[in-house]
């Protein structure tokens, strides 16, 4: 005998031992998914015809209030495959779903019957964004009347507020591909790559639970990848209404505002007119795409006069009471600087300067400082870099620096009021924020929250720099103050104190200034003692009035007087008054 | 011999129990009383003067047969659909079914008739034949669902009648091998080159699922016919590695051991396929949705229904009664198979019978797994159930030929009388008593020696066959004195004459 019988025997036992575990395995499994885990089945099969929609299916933005800004609606594509259609269904057939889809068919229920019983191709495609009701009345058929046809869910981005955020969130086209705004930005974050988020399960409801109620009424959305934004929808309407009236009353041709809270560097409103319907992204002019916030520099004029003054007293060279000799003209690197009257004042103390709004003393004090120290200062307030804000498409603006080719000295002084220079409208608002809270250049932000399944991953505040010291921004801050109390008075709240500063620039065209368009601006925070808004108000070529005074700051001060009465920001204590 | 001393042992302390816990007096002399519940007494029917009793042969028949049944009826649910549709004749899978179902009996019936022991031989022309079907298959065989596996327009599958004839065959060579088997360049390495050699031609298609089954089951009948355990490890490790291997380079393998690690986290997230198969199962529950109203095998919901997804179609529609059944039926075949190999007196019969019970059970167990996401998804048929011809024709003949080594090789025959003389503790059957051992060395003349100085006569000793090659005379020679000095052994070992039968 080759073998030993008993080895033999007991390993046969062995055999048989394992092969009844490896069964009662297979018992155990069934047992589970027969009996034991099929409760559960049933709804969450539903939401799994979902899982095929992966990279297709995006998650929900909703501003600070929960309100949806961007989200995926569901339409149904829905299709016949004539093999699973007897010929002799196929005339009842094409009728009923004539019937159901309605002018959503393009052909006749005649040529959809031909075309089922001919099976010449595998599918037919019936229609790709049938509303959920068609839908839901070809599913209630009965199951012998549907065979044949097949139904899927098509996510479709659509965006409630419409031209209010266009800019800001901007669209996802058909492929699915995003651009522009917080969709581009994170594109990647957005969009469903994994599994889909089921809320019926116990982790989401915990999830669910934890977040703040406002949010709760659209997140976790079924992608659970989703972003609640800095932008309060009600401080986005109120801008959005200013902006506009102020455009049609001074007959601007565009413009631009924003909000931002300084010491946060959340952006609670950023409006650019005119906008575009996201939904409608394919019928839209492509040149109004781009949000001019952050991808359109423009020349900030005399709101620059605020960081040449902040460098100056920064630096020890002047005090707000320094006295400058303000002359008709100043010839510095060969040009000729003059005031907006073209008259001289003689000697005035830098505080007038700056509310009278004088280019000589300005371009004195960058003189003054010199070109190393000027230029640092206005790289450490951000000029000429990205502000990195959380959105596509963001540009640094242009400012030439000593050493580049372009530049000559005479932009030493052109730059210190802000000719000769580009900053976006984001830029400047950053840079103003930085002398309302104390000197702190922050990074703007326009996503607050990441809410990645449920769980919310609060986005820090950044400091990127300090820009003057608190003293300086302490200084500054009261004489922009007094830039709105006794200069631009049109800028006044009752009740609030307000700081800031217009600005007048001309458009540059082809390397010269264009004889009578100009852009008017006027930045500035309230309330002043405890800035909690920055807001910049920005018109393109008004044709109503000459200078910003008369069109941004009253449009600056119709905006706030709505704010902070949507926001609840107390009025300012009369003894509080500088 | 080993089982006469196994036996004895067992009766001496069975009766020392049951005198102490019964007191009723046990007949010393004569026959012990047998319970009812002795598989092997019980009769079923009787037909005239024909009583058939439960036997091993009548129970394998019975669960094969039930098997049979159940997959016929399964079929036609699970393809009528499709068929109707598609084919333009609802009864197309199933009449094909019944066709291959009649080719298959022939097959039954015909191996069970032979006495496997006397085709011992012809395991070398199946195999040679088998591997000439493979590698045909490779060089003009159909492209269909990604790999090439058919022959002839798709009808013939070599792969499926490569895990009869390799199991033949590797039981015909592991027995050749003897006491040698236990060295390492006489056991381990040429088995190892001969599962490679079969391995690599049906990887070759690609079907690993198949191949996993021949491995599995060479390996096995390797382990009963008293391998080595050390060597036994390194083939399996090496045999594992190197599939593993194989099927990290095959893209959809790799998408199915994917899919298959991701249902591991999330069963319902992981693949579509996945998917919907559990949610077949969860829709039938305990009772099932009845037969003919399962949903799972709608067209586009599941490839394939009636053959690789048919046990979730059971499921489906019978419920967790129904596949449940299913592999109570399949625990019955195992354990009807590894007893017949049990029984078997001779070695090729035990290896021989392990091995065509591994493949049927592991197949099926391969199937049904997958169809529970206990493993990842495979091509492989549930044997007996699943539509397909050739897999239907050769588990039958395995079936057959199982039923050859029950009548055959065990002392037993299939009228049952002959076993009255096993003793009632012995509900299992597990041991042959020591008159049947008896009966069966003094039938078949083993381990006698044979008669080396005739050429052509029968060759009772298991073995000499080889690989097939003729030995010649010098091996011969040595062949020879071997024999003899194993020969020597059992007449140095005189425990059968000692022993005296007890009643």
């Amino acid at each position: 005998m080759s073998l030993p019988t008993r080895t033999a025997h007991v390993r046969i036992v062995t055999v048989a031992v394992v092969l009844l575990t490896a069964f009662l395995v297979l018992v155990a499994q069934l047992v589970r998914w027969q009996l034991l885990d099929r409760k559960g089945l049933t709804p969450v099969a539903a939401a799994a015809d979902l899982a095929p929609l992966a990279g297709r299916q995006r998650g929900t933005i909703v501003d600070r209030t929960g309100e949806p800004l961007a989200m995926d609606i569901y339409r149904w594509e829905i299709w016949v495959q004539p093999s699973l259609v007897s010929p002799s269904r196929a005339d009842t057939l094409s009728l009923k779903l004539a019937q159901a889809l309605g002018p959503l068919l393009t052909m006749t229920p005649a040529e959809l019957a031909s075309a089922i019983a001919g099976r010449q191709a595998r599918f037919i495609t019936l229609t790709k964004y049938a509303p959920p009701e068609v839908a839901n009345a070809i599913a209630a058929w009965d199951e012998s009347e549907r065979y044949g046809v097949g139904m899927a869910a098509v996510p479709v981005r659509y965006y409630p507020q419409g031209p209010l955020t266009a800019h800001l969130i901007g669209f996802v086209n058909e492929m699915p591909q995003a651009y522009y705004g917080v969709e581009e930005k994170y594109t990647e974050y957005l969009r469903r790559a994994g599994d889909p988020f089921f809320q019926s399960s116990p982790s989401a409801r915990q999830a669910y639970d934890r977040l703040p109620p406002a949010w709760r009424r659209f997140l976790p959305s079924a992608v659970g990848q989703d972003l609640v934004l800095t932008v309060d929808r009600r401080v986005q309407y109120a801008t959005e209404q200013a902006l506009g009236e102020a455009i049609g009353r001074y007959g601007a041709t565009s413009g631009t505002a924003i909000v931002m809270d300084p010491y946060t560097g959340w952006i609670l409103a950023m409006v650019s007119l005119p906008s575009y319907d996201p939904n409608r992204y394919n019928t839209t002019n492509t040149a109004v795409l781009a949000d001019p916030a952050i991808s359109v520099p423009y020349e900030p004029g005399s709101v620059l006069k605020v960081v040449t003054m902040a460098a100056g007293i920064d630096a020890g060279l002047i005090t707000p009471d320094t006295i400058i000799t303000d002359t008709q003209t100043l010839e510095f690197g060969g040009r000729i600087i003059q005031n907006w009257d073209r008259s001289g004042l003689g000697p005035i103390t830098v505080r007038q300067a700056l509310i009278r709004s004088r280019n000589v003393p300005t371009a004195q004090v960058a003189i003054g400082l010199g070109e190393s120290l000027f230029y640092q200062y206005l790289s450490r307030f951000g000029f000429g870099q990205l502000t990195e804000v959380d959105l596509a498409n963001e540009v640094p603006g242009t400012l030439k620096r000593p050493g580049d080719p372009q530049w000559s000295r005479s932009d030493l002084a052109t730059n210190s009021f802000g000719q000769g220079l580009a900053a976006t409208p984001l830029q400047v608002v950053t840079a103003v924020a930085s002398i309302a809270n104390g000197g702190q250049l922050v990074r703007p932000r326009v996503v607050q929250a990441m809410v990645y399944r449920g769980q919310v991953i609060e986005q820090p505040r950044t400091v990127v720099r300090r820009t003057v010291k608190p003293e300086t921004a302490e200084t500054v801050r009261r004489m922009m103050v007094d830039v709105v109390e006794q200069g631009t008075r049109s800028a006044r709240v009752p009740g609030y104190t307000v700081a800031g500063k217009t600005g007048t620039a001309q458009i540059a065209i082809e390397g010269r200034y264009h004889p009578t368009q100009t852009i008017h601006s006027f930045v500035g925070f309230v309330p002043a003692e405890n800035p909690q808004l920055v807001i910049l108000v920005k018109l393109d070529k008004p044709r109503t009035h000459a200078w910003a005074e008369s069109t941004a700051a009253p449009t600056f001060a119709e905006l706030v007087r709505q704010l902070v009465y949507l926001l609840n920001i107390p009025p300012s204590q009369v003894a509080n008054r500088p | 011999m080993a089982p006469a001393r196994q036996r004895r042992h067992k009766t001496t302390k069975h009766h020392s129990v049951a005198q102490a816990t019964a007191p009723r007096a046990a007949p010393r002399r004569g026959r012990k009383p047998t319970p009812a519940v002795a598989l092997g007494r019980r009769p079923l029917f009787t037909v005239g003067p024909v009583t058939v009793y439960l036997t091993d042969e009548v129970a394998l028949l019975g669960v094969v047969a039930a098997l049979i049944g159940l997959g016929l009826v399964m079929v036609f649910s699970a393809s009528y659909v499709y068929a109707n549709l598609q084919l333009g004749a609802s009864d197309y899978y199933l009449s094909r079914q019944l066709l291959w179902l009649g080719v298959g009996t022939v097959a039954l019936v015909t191996a069970a008739l032979v006495d496997y022991r006397k085709v011992q031989g012809l395991a070398v022309l199946g195999m040679a034949a088998t591997m000439v079907m493979l590698l045909l298959v490779l060089m003009t065989g159909e492209r269909q669902l990604g790999s090439v596996r058919h022959l002839s327009g798709g009808s013939i599958q070599p792969s499926e009648l490569a895990k009869l004839t390799v199991t033949f065959y590797i039981a015909a060579w592991l027995i050749s091998k003897g006491e040698r088997l236990r060295q390492t360049s006489y056991g381990m390495i040429p088995f190892a080159v001969l599962m490679g050699l079969v391995a690599v031609l049906i990887v070759a298609q690609p079907d690993f699922d198949t191949t996993a089954v021949i491995l599995v089951t060479g390996l096995t009948m390797f382990f009963v016919a008293g391998a080595e355990l050390k060597q036994l490890a390194v083939a399996g490790v090496g045999s594992a590695a190197i599939l593993a291997l194989v099927l990290s380079r095959v893209p959809y393998a790799t998408q199915r051991i994917n899919d298959y690690l991701a249902s591991l986290r999330d069963p319902l997230g992981g693949s579509d396929h996945m998917r919907q198969l559990l949610e077949a199962l969860g829709r039938g529950g305990f009772f099932g949705r009845g037969l003919g109203n399962g949903l799972a095998k709608e067209f586009g919901r599941l490839p394939l229904p009636w053959t690789d997804s048919i046990f979730v179609v059971i499921g489906e529609e019978l419920g967790l009664l129904g596949a449940l059944s299913v592999v109570a039926l399949f625990v019955a075949l195992g354990f009807l198979g590894l007893r017949i190999a049990f029984r078997a007196q001779d070695p090729f019969g035990k290896v021989l019978g392990v091995g065509l019970t591994t493949w049927l059970t592991f197949q099926a167990f391969l199937n049904m797994a997958a169809n529970t996401a206990i493993l990842p998804l495979s091509g492989l048929t549930l044997p007996f159930i699943s539509y397909g011809g050739s897999s239907l024709v050769t588990c039958m003949a395995a079936v057959g030929v199982l039923l050859s080594i029950a009548r055959y090789g065990t002392q037993s025959s299939a009228s049952g009388q002959s076993r009255d003389s096993r003793p009632a503790d012995d509900w299992l059957g597990l041991a042959p008593t020591a008159p049947e051992a008896r009966r069966v060395r003094r039938r078949h003349g083993w381990p006698r020696l044979p008669d080396l100085g005739r050429s052509g006569g029968a060759r009772p000793w298991p073995g000499g066959r080889g690989l097939g090659v003729k030995a010649s005379s010098a091996v011969r020679v040595r062949l020879v004195r071997v024999r003899r000095s194993l020969a020597r052994r059992p007449a140095a070992r005189p425990a059968r004459r000692r022993v005296p039968r007890r009643r």
